[in-house]
């Protein structure tokens, strides 16, 4: 395969038929032919509206008028069809089981050269070799309805490479994956790019792309907020954190060191990557070590137990055995994170604490009530949830009406309810937005509806499902800064999450599950990897409890500083 | 069921002439029973079935507990139909309004049945060689297949969404009809919301894979038409003319 061409935008501008703004504001920007791009913003920033565009599907099939052009080389896309588009640049969307189509795996990744009439052993093949690239080879026969994520994300990827386009465009590919999957596709697109493939990606964890993308592009509302390298970009946490864009720990870490050491030198950028940070503290440390990190928050089961899980086992109707026994005691008041790679259990074992689902053999205790003896609606004035998609929940007409949707199912009277969504509302930020439709609401207002939902009903536990799934970083900042502060009034918290930094940063403990079986359990810090884990290791030994965070790092760091050398 | 989809069509087709032709409850029962026992003949394993039965159960019941005390007496045409086993107010249940009530039963269980036994191993070739064998246009094809084949996400979506209101303290199993009617748009809203946006989706992942490209698609097998299938077909054929001879002709299997 050659080298792909040059995709570039000249003042693209367009608005969705009934969009009351511009989803895309006068874009100017080139994506160089066989590099790696990356597209970054907000919530509602346009960065799926502006891989719609490479492809043609904004605007031939969405509607409107979009302005300026884009050049595929020196192609312009406005003069060509979406199908013919997609042969030279294909787009893997963000939910990954919306994009099926096939009933088995092997029907939908031979879909896109069937329709373009190529012949029955080609497009086998090229289906074949698609699935062998992501790692599904073997997987033909397999019904898509019984894929995990992990694997309709990387079928829907195959379904696009077996078109063998140009330029691949992903649109939050690694969002529902765990970190294992994330490196594997990451691997993957290393060797399509290595091939001459153009890759762009719009992504919101920075991890995956520094070491990759050579060109970034930032949208802020619709419009070009930042072009250039991200390693420029990252260098500016504040800049990235003001555009909604989560920053890179190494510069973070750089700008805290430096806040709290005033007679620092500063760099003239600062790190960006891991080597690079080693190397500038190493010269600046010049063999001072940091202290330990604080353990205060390092709390392990105490009295008395919130959730105590004894002997839990449970399988789904018909299959094998998901959860084997697991024994497991959470505090009141602990924030503990449940860990483990997709299909591991996390999402079944939680589902159990308020009754979602029964366990076949075992015990669970909640508050030290036998939840056996609950029903499902007591459970949850006891038990909050926050799902990953808000979108499953909110259906009333007004944000006031959702939030005190469970009083009402409780039966409280309407004095109450009044009393207590206004509380909420006033608590989670809302109350500005009570009257408004709650599905009109930014993605990230959402999850907070959802969340207020849920705290109504003054649960002792709350349970989060993946909170940055689909959540810009302002939006994971509002919500993880809730968790915490409902922590510290008391309130036991469980999170499931892929996200290492963010367990580290807020989880007293880590729970890791793998295979329906406790394989870990722990200090939060020292059951994850981070970038600034792997720092600490490197500077100071595997021995070396790490921080919590890149703040936490540079308040140790800059402490060893003040030491006399 | 292995058999090749236009068998499985004819089957359709059958089951559905004879379970609206006849509205005696014994009649659909023998249909349903027929039904099952061609199934276990043709080994068609029923794990799954009852995944599809359980969640309309509470409807089925509602639908024939409706039936049972609102059939009009004018649609029943003997004395003993016309008895009444029950009354409280104006709301009465006679012989013949239970056995319409039975007989609705068992028509849903039978349509679902039927229509979960052919569908379930329909493959997205299988639609696009019958369409063009049919001469029926491509984007019908693709349409039937896709909507097949997001009926496992749909599904997904909406047992997510019923366990989310449940987790907020939705009572989904409520028997009073007001609060449960308050329950089914909790569930309805987000579903169809979410249908809108998996349908937008689709939409755009289809023109992805270069659907429209051309007007046909390669063919990745053939249709094939073996005796098994022919007599399959054949016995479904002459269920269908046997069950509107039997209703039309000789006035069998009514009420």
């Amino acid at each position: 395969m050659g080298r792909s061409a040059d995709l570039t935008l000249e003042g693209v501008g367009y608005r969705y038929p009934r969009g009351e703004r511009d989803a895309l504001r006068e874009i100017s920007t080139v994506f160089p032919g066989g590099g790696c791009s990356a597209v970054m913003g907000a919530d509602g920033a346009g960065k799926s509206s502006l891989l719609k565009a490479l492809t043609g599907i904004v605007p031939m099939l969405s509607g409107g008028q979009l302005r300026g052009r884009v050049r595929y080389g020196q192609a312009d896309l406005a003069q060509h069809r979406v199908s013919t588009i997609t042969e030279y640049i294909g787009l893997v969307l963000q939910d990954p089981a919306s994009q099926v189509i096939g009933r088995t795996v092997a029907e939908d990744v031979t879909f896109g050269p069937r329709n373009h009439l190529v012949p029955r052993e080609e497009a086998e093949r090229r289906g074949a070799e698609a699935l062998e690239r992501v790692g599904l080879a073997g997987f033909e026969a397999r019904a898509t309805a019984e894929l995990s994520g992990g694997e309709l994300q990387r079928l829907a990827i195959a379904g696009v490479l077996a078109l063998a386009p140009d330029v691949l465009c992903l649109d939050e590919a690694t969002a529902e994956l765990d970190p294992a999957g994330a490196d594997q596709l990451w691997t993957v697109l290393d060797e399509l790019r290595n091939s001459g493939m153009g890759i762009v990606l719009a992504e919101g964890d920075p991890h995956g792309l520094l070491p990759r993308a050579e060109h970034l592009v930032v949208l802020d509302q619709g419009a070009l907020a930042w072009q250039g390298s991200p390693t420029e970009f990252f260098a500016h946490p504040e800049q990235a954190a003001a555009l909604g864009v989560r920053p890179a720990p190494m510069p973070q870490l750089a700008a805290s060191l430096l806040a709290a050491s005033p007679g620092l030198r500063r760099p003239g950028r600062l790190p960006v990557s891991l080597q690079e940070t080693a190397d500038w503290l190493r010269e600046t440390l010049g063999g001072r070590r940091p202290p330990s990190p604080a353990t205060d928050r390092v709390a392990l089961p105490s009295v008395p137990a919130a959730i105590e899980l004894e002997g839990l086992r449970f399988s789904y109707a018909g299959g094998p055995e998901v959860l084997h026994g697991i024994d497991l005691t959470i505090g009141a008041g602990e924030f503990v994170a449940l860990l483990g790679a997709n299909g591991s259990g996390k999402t079944t074992l939680v589902k159990h604490l308020n009754g979602l689902l029964r366990p076949n053999a075992g015990r669970v205790r909640l508050l030290g009530r036998d939840t056996a003896n609950s029903q499902i609606w007591q459970l949850a004035q006891l038990v909050g949830f926050v799902f990953q998609d808000p979108g499953h929940q909110l259906f009333c007409g007004t944000v006031a009406d959702e939030v005190g949707y469970g009083l009402r199912m409780a039966g409280r009277a309407s004095d109450e309810i009044r009393r207590r969504v206004a509380e909420v509302l006033e608590f989670t930020g809302l109350s500005d937005v009570a009257g408004q439709n709650p599905l009109t609401l930014p993605r990230s207002r959402q999850q907070l509806v959802a969340m207020a939902s849920t705290l109504v009903s003054r649960p002792q536990v709350l349970v989060i499902d993946e909170p940055t799934t689909g959540q810009d970083w302002n939006g994971v900042q509002s919500l993880m800064s809730l968790v915490e502060r409902l922590n510290a009034e008391g309130a036991t918290i469980v999170m499931i999450s892929h996200d290492q930094e963010l367990v580290a940063q807020y989880a007293h403990r880590a729970i890791t599950l793998s295979a329906g079986r406790v394989i870990a359990d722990g200090p939060a810090a020292t059951q994850v990897t981070t970038e600034v884990t792997r720092l600490w290791a490197e500077l100071f030994g595997a021995a070396m409890p790490p921080p919590r965070d890149a703040n936490e790092a540079g308040q140790l760091l800059a402490a060893a500083i003040r030491e006399p050398r | 069921m292995k058999a090749d989809l236009r068998a499985r069509l004819a089957l359709l087709l059958a089951v559905t002439v004879a379970v609206l032709c006849f509205n005696h409850p014994l009649w659909n029962l023998g249909v349903l029973v027929g039904l099952y026992l061609l199934l276990l003949a043709t080994r068609t394993p029923l794990r799954g079935l009852l995944g599809m039965l359980a969640p309309i159960a509470p409807i089925m019941a509602l639908v024939a507990v409706f039936a049972a005390v609102a059939t009009p007496d004018r649609i029943l045409h003997d004395s003993a139909s016309l008895r009444v086993l029950w009354q409280w107010g104006p709301l009465r249940a006679t012989v013949g309004g239970v056995m319409m009530g039975v007989t609705f039963l068992l028509r849903i269980v039978a349509m679902v049945t039927v229509t979960w036994a052919v569908l379930r191993e329909t493959e997205l070739d299988e639609v696009l060689d019958l369409a063009a064998h049919w001469r029926l246009p491509a984007w019908l094809s693709i349409m039937v297949s896709s909507a097949v084949a997001a009926i496992p996400n749909l599904a997904r979506r909406r047992e997510q969404i019923i366990q989310a209101q449940q987790a907020r303290g939705a009572p989904i199993d409520v028997r009073n009809p007001i609060r449960r009617w308050g329950v089914t748009v909790s569930i309805m809203v987000p579903l169809i919301t979410s249908s809108l946006l998996v349908a937008e989706d689709l939409s755009s992942a289809l023109s992805a894979r270069g659907y429209g490209a051309h007007r046909g698609m390669t063919k990745m097998r053939d249709l094939r038409w073996v005796p098994k299938d022919i007599a399959l077909a054949a016995v479904c054929l002459a269920s269908t003319v046997a069950a509107l001879v039997l209703r039309l002709g000789l006035g069998l299997g009514a009420l």
